[in-house]
């Protein structure tokens, strides 16, 4: 299994490698700043927020505009990957109707290209450390860890999502508004401290809280997470993409007669 | 190279298509929820050897598309085993594959990688892609500003240039204009004669029948008939046109004629070749009517020509891709051989009496054939494809003072040395836009008489001319049809006794004949008169 889907990668990374292009090129293909808006995309939101926020936060978090942009960073690429997935399997109906490849490079193809994206959004976070005065330390090489594991989670659920999406439509309505529910779950622009403490145990099933957690400690304390905050991200990521990749797997060969 | 054996497919599909899950909980929920179980192929068995081309028939809702996705594999099977061996090059419907903002140098990528080639195999082939859509100017012009025309030149560029084992074509499209069109089809004789497999479906009987060898017919599911397409095609237009055929007399094509090719005189015996009825027929006297004339052949796909060497008939079949070959026994021929791997189309067959050989020239794959009498039976003493010719369609071969002359398919008349087997080009003739769709060419005294199909963007546009030399073609000629008032497309000439004989096809049958008296014509003659095809005629070549 495993080595099969590595001898797949490798002869269609052509493929995914131009899927991913194509996906990059046309999302700025018509505008004048062209890439550039990945980096400000994140910087404006974040500038907006810290003026409606700062207020309300400042007292309890130092480095709030740190605090907060890269919880933006981190929950964007987690619901762009995941939306833009969502329906890449119905936008490509003609093709898969017509020439067969190998259908998990479809939603693969866009949680990667979102991934670029999300590598120019780090770009700004860092630069907002960097003008911050915050230091760099060694720590910040665990980030990749957590990276990874987030790279895993989006892949389960956009597995999961761009199959159930062939079958019912409404689901991308559903999930607009399960992603408005999640944003507000997830610690982002307010500290959790400010939660009452049943929140709290419900916020400890809430992936998206452990990965943006992890992060956040090694950039805001410069230290090395605990071993609890290692396992819940790898445990989130594995169940993710397991789920994922077995309702994917299961389902596709049924997608042609509903496309 | 595709084995299919016993595939059957089942589809459970919900009644009413369900595509929110609101509706699905409810009807879950209220017990609605109905499955019809519907069998798109029951136990289909058959298999495709490399280079074949294959096409699918039947009416909607047969099984077509599910058969080509089981192929192409974008379907499992419910029952059965699928094997191909090769890479698969779906010809994709206009824009699936494209992405509209993607200049078309990158969509040439983009496609080409779904197609499932490395990019080192489209970068050596980008550069003929390109050439071949006509789309230079535009390479980096986004796709949405394209015409459809253009758009679909490109698709099918990429499709036929990275020289797929397998080509699946469902639905030929008519690809651009008239030029492309023509330059398309080309394209795709050559990769059927290069050992593509070629699987197509189309509604188009006639063109399965004029470019498939085999063919499938499918009805609900199973196969009904698989086999040569001119059976297979006939059967099932028989079927679909079951009620007015019948009112039709039976066989009444037999007294006619539908573009006669060719009129010969080989012993004591007239031969002509019927083309469009598939058929070659003999008679000692040109006079009688044509249901008296004896049957030589009529299970041959539109032949075109014949030659004899006074022992053996040689009769090109050219929707076979073929040459018959046929033995005199006392008063009657009797079929002793098919000859195949000559190239695609066989379109033309001469024989030289100097140095007692058979020459043919294939139509669409630019290939002569050289066929040898070795002691009653025929040998192929050798297969050229002669790369003067370009890519063009080249319908004729004439031996004029020993040398071999290709009528104008690329632009030219191209003169061959057959001394030393060669072939090596001699001369050439420039021909003028108007005449470069020749069918034939003969030299009579001091002129050569051409004969002409279309012109030079394929346009029917039928010509008789002569000219005392061919230097001179493209400055003056003398232009004939109207003197031998012709009315259909003037096709072959051949002197027989002191007459010359010129058939007549397409749009008006004919075949006509004239004397030469110091390149005088006189006693212009109609033998056969047939004017326009009848309906049995029309059925009988094909037409639905």
């Amino acid at each position: 299994m495993k080595i099969k889907a590595i001898h797949l990668l490798s002869k269609y990374n052509f493929l995914l490698a131009q899927l991913v292009q194509r996906d990059f090129k046309t999302r700025y293909r018509r505008s004048i700043l062209g890439i550039l808006w990945s980096l400000l995309n994140p910087l404006l939101i974040m500038v907006v927020q810290y003026l409606v926020f700062s207020t309300l936060f400042r007292f309890d978090i130092p480095n709030y505009s740190v605090y907060l942009l890269s919880g933006i960073v981190i929950f964007n690429y987690m619901t762009e990957a995941t939306s833009q997935s969502m329906t890449c399997i119905i936008q490509n109906a003609s093709l898969i109707n017509k020439v067969y490849v190998p259908k998990f490079i479809y939603p693969f193809s866009r949680v990667l290209s979102s991934g670029v994206n999300f590598l120019f959004s780090l770009l700004a976070l860092y630069l907002v450390i960097i003008a911050t005065g915050m230091s760099i330390t060694y720590s910040h090489i665990a980030m990749l860890f957590a990276i990874a594991c987030l790279f895993l989670f989006i892949c389960g659920i956009s597995f999961m999502l761009s199959s159930i999406m062939v079958f019912f439509r409404d689901t991308q309505f559903l999930y607009s508004i399960i992603i408005t529910i999640w944003t507000y779950l997830t610690p982002i622009f307010y500290p959790e401290s400010i939660l009452p403490k049943y929140m709290l145990y419900i916020l400890k099933f809430n992936p998206m809280y452990h990965f943006i957690r992890f992060i956040r400690f090694i950039i805001l304390s410069g230290g090395i997470p605990d071993l609890k905050a290692w396992v819940f991200c790898l445990l989130f990521a594995l169940v993710s993409f397991v789920l994922g990749v077995l309702v994917f797997n299961k389902t596709q060969e049924k997608f042609i007669l509903y496309l | 190279m595709i084995d299919i054996k016993n595939v059957s497919m089942n589809f459970r599909l919900a009644n009413d298509r369900i595509l929110s899950l609101k509706e699905y909980v409810i009807k879950r929920v209220s017990n609605k929820l109905t499955y019809k179980h519907f069998h798109a192929l029951s136990d289909v068995s058959f298999s495709i050897q490399k280079g074949e081309v294959i096409g699918i028939i039947g009416n909607n809702g047969a099984g077509k598309s599910t058969l080509l996705k089981i192929i192409s594999g974008i379907l499992t099977p419910t029952k059965g085993n699928v094997k191909v061996s090769g890479n698969i090059a779906p010809m994709l419907e206009l824009g699936a594959g494209f992405d509209m903002d993607l200049t078309a140098r990158e969509n040439i990528f983009l496609n080409g990688a779904i197609l499932g080639y490395s990019k080192q195999y489209l970068t050596e082939k980008f550069s003929e892609i390109v050439d071949f859509s006509e789309l230079n100017d535009f390479l980096d012009v986004p796709i949405r500003n394209f015409s459809s025309g253009m758009i679909m030149r490109l698709a099918f560029s990429i499709a036929t240039l990275v020289d797929p084992d397998i080509l699946i074509v469902d639905e030929i499209l008519s690809v651009g204009d008239a030029k492309f069109q023509k330059k398309s089809a080309k394209r795709m004789f050559e990769l059927m004669s290069g050992g593509t497999t070629v699987i197509m479906v189309s509604h188009s009987i006639e063109q399965i029948r004029q470019m498939c060898s085999r063919v499938i017919w499918l009805e609900k599911g199973s196969i009904r008939m698989i086999g040569n397409s001119i059976e297979v095609c006939k059967a099932y237009l028989s079927e679909q046109t079951d009620a007015p055929s019948s009112s039709v007399s039976n066989n009444s094509y037999t007294e006619n004629l539908y573009s006669p090719t060719q009129i010969t005189k080989i012993d004591n015996q007239y031969f002509i070749v019927d083309c469009w009825h598939h058929r070659v027929i003999y008679n000692p006297n040109i006079s009688d009517s044509i249901s008296s004339w004896t049957i030589l052949c009529d299970n041959v796909h539109t032949p075109h020509s014949i030659a004899s060497d006074g022992e053996l008939l040689i009769l090109d079949d050219t929707g076979n891709n073929a040459v018959q070959v046929y033995k005199k026994k006392l008063q009657t021929y009797e079929f002793s051989q098919t000859i195949r791997n000559i190239g695609y189309q066989p379109n033309k067959i001469i024989y030289d009496k100097d140095k007692e050989l058979f020459y043919g020239i294939s139509a669409s794959s630019q290939q002569l054939f050289v066929l040898k009498n070795n002691n009653g039976e025929v040998e192929i003493d050798n297969v050229v494809r002669l790369d003067y010719l370009k890519n063009s369609y080249v319908r004729s071969i004439s031996l004029i003072e020993s040398k071999l002359y290709f009528v104008s398919g690329p632009g030219e008349i191209l003169v061959a040395n057959t001394e030393d087997m060669s072939f090596n080009l001699i001369n050439k003739y420039p021909v003028p836009f108007e005449l470069q769709g020749m069918n034939d060419l003969i030299k009579i005294d001091s002129y050569y008489y051409i004969s002409v199909y279309q012109d030079g963007s394929g346009n029917i546009a039928p010509k008789l001319v002569r000219t005392k030399d061919l230097n001179l073609l493209g400055v003056n000629y003398e232009d004939l049809y109207d003197k031998l008032q012709m009315k259909g497309v003037p096709y072959n000439f051949s002197q027989i006794e002191d007459r010359v004989y010129v058939t007549e096809i397409d749009s008006y049958s004919s075949i006509r004949s004239f004397k030469l008296v110091e390149d005088e014509i006189y006693d212009i003659q109609v033998h056969y008169n047939i004017g326009a095809a009848d309906d049995t005629s029309i059925h009988r070549r094909g037409y639905s």
